[in-house]
């Protein structure tokens, strides 16, 4: 199966790439997504997104899985389907000071 | 569609709601809105909450397009690090509260426009008693905390939330109209942590959003165009793309999900 995985602000800077597509076994879940896009985003940035994804202190990054934020899932077990898409960006909080 | 015949707009003058002042000052967009939208313009009471970098330029368009009363909320002294972005404060302002600054500016650029300034922070004590009488709330503050805070109060009260953030060169937009879209705690997770230190951003950037948002709450008073609802707007002023993620509500979220 495919899943779309869409990057967005500084981790295109991360990643180097905007938009891929990951081919996967079925019965993955958004973890096998991330461990399978190294390939196309390499070791360093994948780590990146892992250790901003579970920090707890700064802004943790969003991940919506077609539109909800896995958090509100099952986290990164949460499972994929054929289709999906994953949006990840970090939630930019300023705006005034 | 939209358009008005000029001819119509010259026989608007002697109505009973618009001076010959305002009809020459609106001239231009009433040609598109017509005297009636204009009026919701002018019967709309708008809070902008934070009056910065994003505030800034909401609070300018909306006065200038007529909106008929703002409701600024800031606490905040204008300082000298303040203007590479809050174009509303200028050099002479430092030191002065940010709502007094942004009132007498607005004054300035349109008489016509009743502004209530409001030097508070949001807090949980005061925000439904400051919220309870505007028609729309503008997130224009700069920290989370903040942010949640004000979506709830929002949700409480049932008042279409315009949420913005920025960073660096990028931000985000999301239309809230509580009970028909997904909240902020819907899109962000509970634990979402404060920046540390300051928050780095080209001031373009709040620039930029803060107009989408001014634009949001036109359409949102006169009902023109398609709103950006259940889509989270996300900009990247670098790669110069705008793009619109279709967001669900959380059928648990803590905030929203009663409604």
């Amino acid at each position: 199966m495919k899943v779309t995985v869409k990057f967005y602000a500084i981790l295109r800077e991360l990643t180097g790439k905007k938009e891929i597509i990951v081919e996967l076994d079925n019965d993955a879940k958004v973890i096998d997504v991330l461990n399978a896009a190294k390939k196309e985003i390499g070791e360093k940035a994948y780590e990146k997104i892992i250790e901003y994804f579970n920090r707890k202190k700064g802004p943790r990054l969003v991940i919506l899985l077609n539109g909800r934020n896995i958090v509100h899932l099952n986290e990164l077990e949460t499972k994929v389907k054929d289709g999906d898409r994953l949006d990840i960006f970090p939630p930019a909080g300023g705006g005034k000071k | 569609m939209y358009f008005v015949k000029l001819t119509k707009v010259n026989s608007w003058v002697g109505n009973d709601t618009f001076s010959s002042e305002e009809l020459r000052r609106y001239d231009r967009q009433l040609r598109i809105l017509g005297l009636e939208r204009q009026k919701k313009l002018k019967d709309s009471k708008v809070a902008i909450v934070g009056v910065g970098g994003l505030g800034s330029p909401i609070a300018l368009y909306l006065a200038a397009a007529g909106v008929g009363h703002i409701k600024l909320i800031d606490f905040d002294k204008v300082s000298l690090s303040n203007l590479n972005r809050q174009i509303i404060h200028w050099t002479s302002d430092i030191g002065k509260d940010k709502v007094i600054s942004a009132k007498e500016k607005i004054n300035k650029l349109n008489p016509n426009v009743a502004v209530t300034s409001i030097k508070q922070a949001l807090s949980k004590d005061n925000a439904e008693a400051l919220l309870s009488d505007v028609d729309i709330c503008i997130d224009a503050l700069d920290n989370w905390k903040s942010k949640l805070l004000l979506n709830e109060i929002c949700v409480k009260l049932r008042k279409p939330l315009i949420h913005a953030g920025v960073k660096e060169f990028y931000g985000q937009i999301l239309v809230i109209i509580p009970g028909k879209t997904p909240c902020l705690r819907c899109i962000v997770s509970e634990e979402v942590i404060e920046e540390r230190g300051k928050i780095p951003v080209i001031g373009v950037t709040p620039g930029i959003i803060g107009l989408l948002q001014a634009l949001e709450a036109i359409k949102l008073i006169t009902g023109m165009g398609e709103l950006t609802l259940n889509q989270l707007i996300l900009f990247d002023g670098l790669s110069m793309e705008l793009t619109k993620v279709t967001v669900e509500k959380n059928p648990t979220c803590p905030v929203c999900s009663h409604l």
